[in-house]
């Protein structure tokens, strides 16, 4: 026998031997589908919407991960899925629905939104991940391919364009297409060598095949037809174009709520990076706030007097005065006219949103900062003569502008973290950003002298606003807290800026309060947190409430009179009460970003006219400002969380989750482990449920489908034939193992093995007569059924409990004819 | 019991056979019930003596003395019918002794020959391994070739020729082992191996009342040369699927690859296990070879073939069987 042969048949052997191969096409078709669903995830089809670098790694690798492994565990332990086309439609079907439900659990307990086109393509990616898996029978390979380039070509379609020019997404791409073209030629290959050793088996396909294609072709033939293509309504949902706007939509055209929520690429506005910075009639922040709390009174009452400034600090006010005539009012008055605020809704644009932020929640964001207060009225802080110096740097492609923050070992602060916020309908030149900030980025912009100090830790662009639709990121720094609480609280009272206060009467007895309410407490934080607790209980938050301004002091007004008001007598009170025991504080206003208006489907929160707020700040050893919130109902921003916090996080929220739905929760668990202590019966039940479905289809049975069955259900029982042993042996020597059972049970039923015996002799005609012609012409039902129930799952069952002898598989060959 | 009388599925098949023909196997079955008579309780051997006779191979019966080997023999010499030569193997036995030779007639003037004991039906070669090598080459020859050359003259031996061979275990003194070459001529080695205890106290019993060395009364032939003849060529009919062959040479491959193993299973070897499986179809009464006949005749088959000690033939032929996936698909 010649080398070749030899080589050949060594193959053969080794075909038979061991789990199969999975040759280059077949590790190259599981690359693809890998590549593929990482696609899904990069263009937010995923959990992760949208993506980011690191949660999409992160997502796509775990994903990967449990592909190779799946695989390879059905290549080892269950080489035979997927050699045939019902054990692929059955193990494809399977994976479908398993990896959907536990996408749908993560999904519900991740609270991700249910887009309806995600979860189509979700639904056709674990198709591809099941054929994909099954990839070392070559019959699997094209199915598995043709899904993977549908899914990737469809996925990278949807990219954002933010991300179509990032390196690790290009190289998604020429993966896909490498990766494809070396399948290309590896299968023809292989197929070559299949084709050199074995026989091609031409399947019949049943003639009305074609007719499935029907349904595809006829709605694009419609448009011949002069018919019109009109999405059923609710089907598929859209943002607008009509009267139909589904939340669950990603994006479209015309009025629909979502129609800004994306970040970088919207269609029916001009791209937000890139945005020009075009010029436009919209409102500006000053009436925004005069919307929201009413207009000044401007025919006010000064009852009482108001210490005279320092001379340099009054220049400073008058210039800015001066200032202010140019851009209009900046002083903030604490009595206002009464009435509901009209909540007007600026109607010019689609969005009432004035800007959208993305980040972590609540979020002060801050646009002036106040620190003359003259028992009425605040007026703006002053530019100090001496600002640290701006300057620009550039990180991974971005401009970003620093602010000349230095931090010093031991500080106080948190890491660094990032918001995005979108500037939608707001007239200011001032960027609205977080506490501590530390760097702002507006992509394009990459010279320093574009940007300008309006205020101490305040930064504005040099112009007369940001043009509409301008997405800035801003980078913080937070003062954790909790760093301060654990030190002595000398150095809060170090500076002797921000501690204007007056001798007047109102004050002394604001003073007496102050005093009062932290008596008894440590300087520092215990004091300041005693005095926002007292604020935050015992005071009512009413936003239609007005000072008088009559007393001339709306603090105390405020504190002793009405205890209600809106939220900036609270910051008002909270900045004089602070003062009033030496601490440097200060009078903001701004945005609030409410954690309930987040939307998860976008990942932003929509900033409206009413979010305007007014709070405090307090200074920290030499320059750490810190926000108070001293208004019921809003939060501070806490530092991130380190890792031990955020599964500690997780598990709580995991926690209440099952608390708040017991019965869902309770009945989805013991569903699943009901099914997983079951999983091996229900899948048999599926299995014969398959075979008899398909003998109604075929209107009889197939001898060797059924034998397969029973060989798989042997399988599952934990009774599987072993290597080199014939079904007829294997199933003769559980039905002896049968007999004698049901000899000692009751001795008066017939002998299965008679009913059993039609059927053993036609599967061994079907598999080895070549002389057989495959045409049952008459009914297989009969012994089929029969061998069904011989073998049932319950005798299976029964015979290896009782016995441990029929595993030893040595046996059968040492005694062959004693079966 | 008997695997095949009471194999349930000998149903008619699929190609009628002729009324002859299974005649013929009903005689088949006559003569299993003459051999099992005469060897009681060892119905797997006379399986495989069966299938050895139906496959026309010749039969290497290796065990140590007085387990019944030459009655063995000598029940199926006297069931086929046709001549029958026994020949007891010694160390000056010749080849001649075995084909036959030319002697000078001197009525005539001319060389005649007297035919050896290879020219017979059966032929009994008691202990081989006892005659020299020069001995057991002539005999091997007239077993592969079935003609014998004596003076340079070739006589063609009987077709039915067929020869139960027998040989003490290896150790024993005063033997040559047969050469592999030899050996491979074999269809197949058994050993009978010692009766169960319930069989020998029945023999025991039996023998109590009969004189030792009494006339056997030769029983009459079941089957005439002619007959064995017909019933071979039915076994060559028998069908041999895709997959079955597949599955043969995967396991002469794996016996080729196995560590334990010098030689694995010659290509001859192989035409011999399909023909023992075919056999076993037919006694089965099936018309297509199934794995579970190719397993059947394994043992036999491969013991004669693998160079190993007897004791761990069994256990490296099971795990060769272990090793290769019976093949579960249907033949293209």
């Amino acid at each position: 026998m010649s080398a070749k042969g030899n080589s050949h048949l060594n193959k053969a052997v080794k075909a038979t031997d061991g789990p199969p191969k999975r040759g280059l096409s077949g590790w190259l078709c599981l690359a693809m589908a890998i590549i593929a669903s990482a696609a899904v995830d990069a263009a937010g089809f995923g959990l992760v919407v949208p993506p980011e670098p690191r949660t999409f790694w992160t997502a796509s690798l775990t994903l990967a991960s449990i592909t190779i492994g799946l695989s390879e565990g059905v290549r080892r332990f269950a080489p035979s899925i997927g050699s045939t086309t019902n054990s692929r439609r059955l193990w494809a079907i399977s994976i479908t629905v398993i990896g959907f439900s536990v996408e749908m659990a993560l999904r519900v307990f991740l609270e991700a939104p249910h887009l309806m086109d995600s979860l189509l393509l979700t639904l056709l990616r674990n198709v591809m991940i099941g054929l994909a898996t099954v990839s070392h029978h070559p019959l699997n390979q094209g199915p598995s391919v043709a899904l993977s380039t549908f899914v990737f070509v469809f996925s990278s379609a949807c990219f954002d364009s933010s991300i179509t020019t990032l390196p690790w997404c290009t190289s998604l791409s020429v993966a896909f297409a490498v990766s494809s073209i070396i399948w290309l030629g590896a299968r023809y290959w292989e197929r070559l060598d299949i084709t050199l050793t074995s026989k091609i088996v031409h399947t019949k396909r049943p003639w009305w095949t074609p007719a499935l294609a029907i349904p595809l072709v006829l709605p694009l033939l419609l448009p011949i037809a002069r018919g019109r293509l009109i999405a059923t309504e609710g089907w598929l949902p859209t943002s607008g174009g009509g009267d139909d706007a589904s939340p669950m939509a990603r994006d479209g055209i015309g009025n629909g709520d979502l129609l800004v929520a994306g970040l970088d690429n919207i269609r029916s506005f001009a791209p937000i990076e890139n945005a020009p910075f075009a010029a436009s009639h919209d409102p500006t922040l000053y009436d925004v706030f005069d919307d929201s709390y009413n207009e000044n009174f401007f025919s006010k009452k000064k009852r009482q007097k108001v210490i005279s400034l320092a001379p340099e600090i009054r220049a400073l006010a008058e210039n800015h005065r001066m200032a202010k005539s140019k851009k209009g009012s900046r002083e903030f008055s604490t009595v206002r006219k009464p009435g509901k605020a009209k909540s007007k809704a600026i109607t010019n644009i689609d969005s009432n949103a004035l800007i959208y932020v993305r980040g972590r929640l609540p979020l002060h964001l801050k646009l002036e900062s106040f620190d003359i207060y003259d028992g009425v009225e605040w007026s703006a802080e002053p530019l100090p003569a001496k600002l640290p110096k701006l300057s620009l740097d550039t990180v991974s492609d971005r401009p970003w502008l620093r602010l000349g923050v230095h931090t010093k070992p031991g500080d106080p602060h948190a890491v660094p973290e990032i918001h995005s916020i979108k500037v939608i309908n707001l007239k200011t030149n001032r960027v609205p950003a977080p506490i501590q900030l530390t760097g702002v980025s507006i992509d394009k912009i990459n010279r320093a002298d574009f940007f300008r100090w309006e205020q101490p830790d305040i930064i504005g662009v040099d112009r007369d606003s940001l043009p509409e639709l301008t997405t800035l990121h801003v980078q913080s720094r937070l003062v954790d807290v909790r760093k301060l609480k654990e030190r002595d609280g000398s150095g809060i009272l170090s500076k002797k800026q921000y501690r204007q206060f007056d001798d007047g009467e109102s004050s002394h007895r604001i003073r007496r309060l102050a005093e009062r309410w932290t008596f008894g407490k440590k300087k520092g934080w215990e004091q300041i947190d005693a005095i926002m607790k007292h604020l935050r209980e015992e005071y009512t938050l009413d936003e239609n409430a007005r000072a008088t301004g009559d007393t001339g002091h709306t603090v105390s007004e405020f504190l002793f009179e009405t205890k209600r008001g809106p939220d900036y007598l609270f910051a008002t009170s909270a900045v004089w009460l602070l003062r009033s025991l030496a601490y440097p504080a200060r009078f903001v206003t701004g945005f609030y970003a409410r954690p309930d208006r987040y939307e998860a489907r976008t990942g932003l929160t929509p900033i409206l006219a009413d979010d305007v707020h007014c709070w405090a700040e307090v200074l920290v050893e030499r320059d750490y400002w810190v926000t108070l919130e001293p208004s019921p109902g809003y939060a501070v921003l806490l530092p991130p969380l380190s890792f031990a916090e955020r599964i500690a996080g997780i598990m709580h929220l995991l926690y209440t989750k099952l608390l708040r739905h017991p019965f869902s929760s309770s009945a989805l668990l013991s569903v699943l482990v009901i099914s997983f202590i079951f999983r091996r019966r229900i899948v048999d039940i599926a299995d014969v449920s398959i075979l008899r479905i398909n003998a109604v289809i075929n209107r009889n049975f197939s001898t060797l489908n059924t034998m397969r069955t029973i060989d798989r259900r042997c399988q599952r029982v934990g009774l599987p034939r072993p290597k080199g042993v014939s079904p007829r042996r294997w199933l003769k020597h559980l039905a002896d193992a049968i007999h004698s059972q049901r000899e000692q049970a009751s001795p008066t039923e017939p002998d299965p093995q008679y009913s059993a015996e039609p059927f053993m002799c036609s599967v061994e005609r079907h598999l080895y007569d070549p002389a057989f012609l495959n045409t049952e012409e008459q009914s297989t039902r009969a012994p089929c059924i029969a061998a069904l129930n011989m073998w049932s799952w319950r005798n299976l069952a029964a015979i290896n409990r009782s016995s441990g002898k029929l595993k030893q598989t040595h046996y059968l060959f040492l005694h062959p004819h004693h079966q | 019991m008997n695997v095949g009388t009471k194999i349930p599925n000998a149903q008619p098949t699929r190609l009628a056979t002729t009324a002859g023909t299974s005649n013929g196997l009903k005689k088949i079955e006559k003569i299993r019930i003459r051999l099992e008579d005469a060897l009681k309780g060892k119905q797997d051997v006379v399986q495989q003596v069966l299938v050895c006779l139906l496959a026309r191979g010749h039969l290497l019966l290796e065990d140590r003395p007085g387990l019944g080997k030459t009655t063995l023999a000598k029940a199926l010499a006297s069931s086929v019918g046709g001549r029958f030569s026994r020949l007891q193997c010694t160390p000056d036995l010749l080849p001649s002794d075995i084909t036959g030779f030319s002697i000078f007639n001197a009525e005539t003037r001319q060389f005649e020959f007297r035919s050896g004991p290879v020219f017979s039906e059966v032929l009994l070669a008691d202990e081989i391994n006892r005659a020299t090598p020069r001995t057991q080459s002539a005999l091997l020859e007239a077993m592969a070739e079935r003609q014998v050359t004596v003076d340079g003259k070739q006589y063609q031996l009987s077709s039915d020729f067929f020869v139960i061979a027998t040989q003490n275990p290896h150790e024993q003194h005063g033997t040559y082992p047969l050469p592999e070459a030899q050996l491979d001529r074999f269809t197949m080695k058994l050993s009978v191996g010692y009766p169960a205890a319930d069989y020998e106290t029945a023999m025991l019993a039996a023998a109590v009342h009969t004189q030792t060395q009494t006339k056997e009364s030769s029983p009459s032939a079941i089957l005439t040369a002619g007959e064995l003849d017909q019933i071979q060529d039915l076994v060559t009919q028998t069908r041999v699927g895709n997959t079955i062959q597949q599955y043969l040479v995967a396991l002469a491959t794996a016996s080729r690859n196995h560590p334990d193993i010098d030689a694995g299973l010659s290509p001859r070897g192989l035409l011999l296990w399909q023909r023992a499986a075919q056999a076993t179809a037919q006694l089965a009464g099936r018309d297509f070879v199934t794995p579970d006949d190719v397993q059947q005749v394994a043992f036999p088959v491969l013991a004669v073939r693998l160079d190993v000690e007897a004791a761990d033939s069994r256990n490296l032929i099971s795990q060769l069987l272990e090793s290769v996936d019976v093949p579960t698909a249907p033949a293209p």
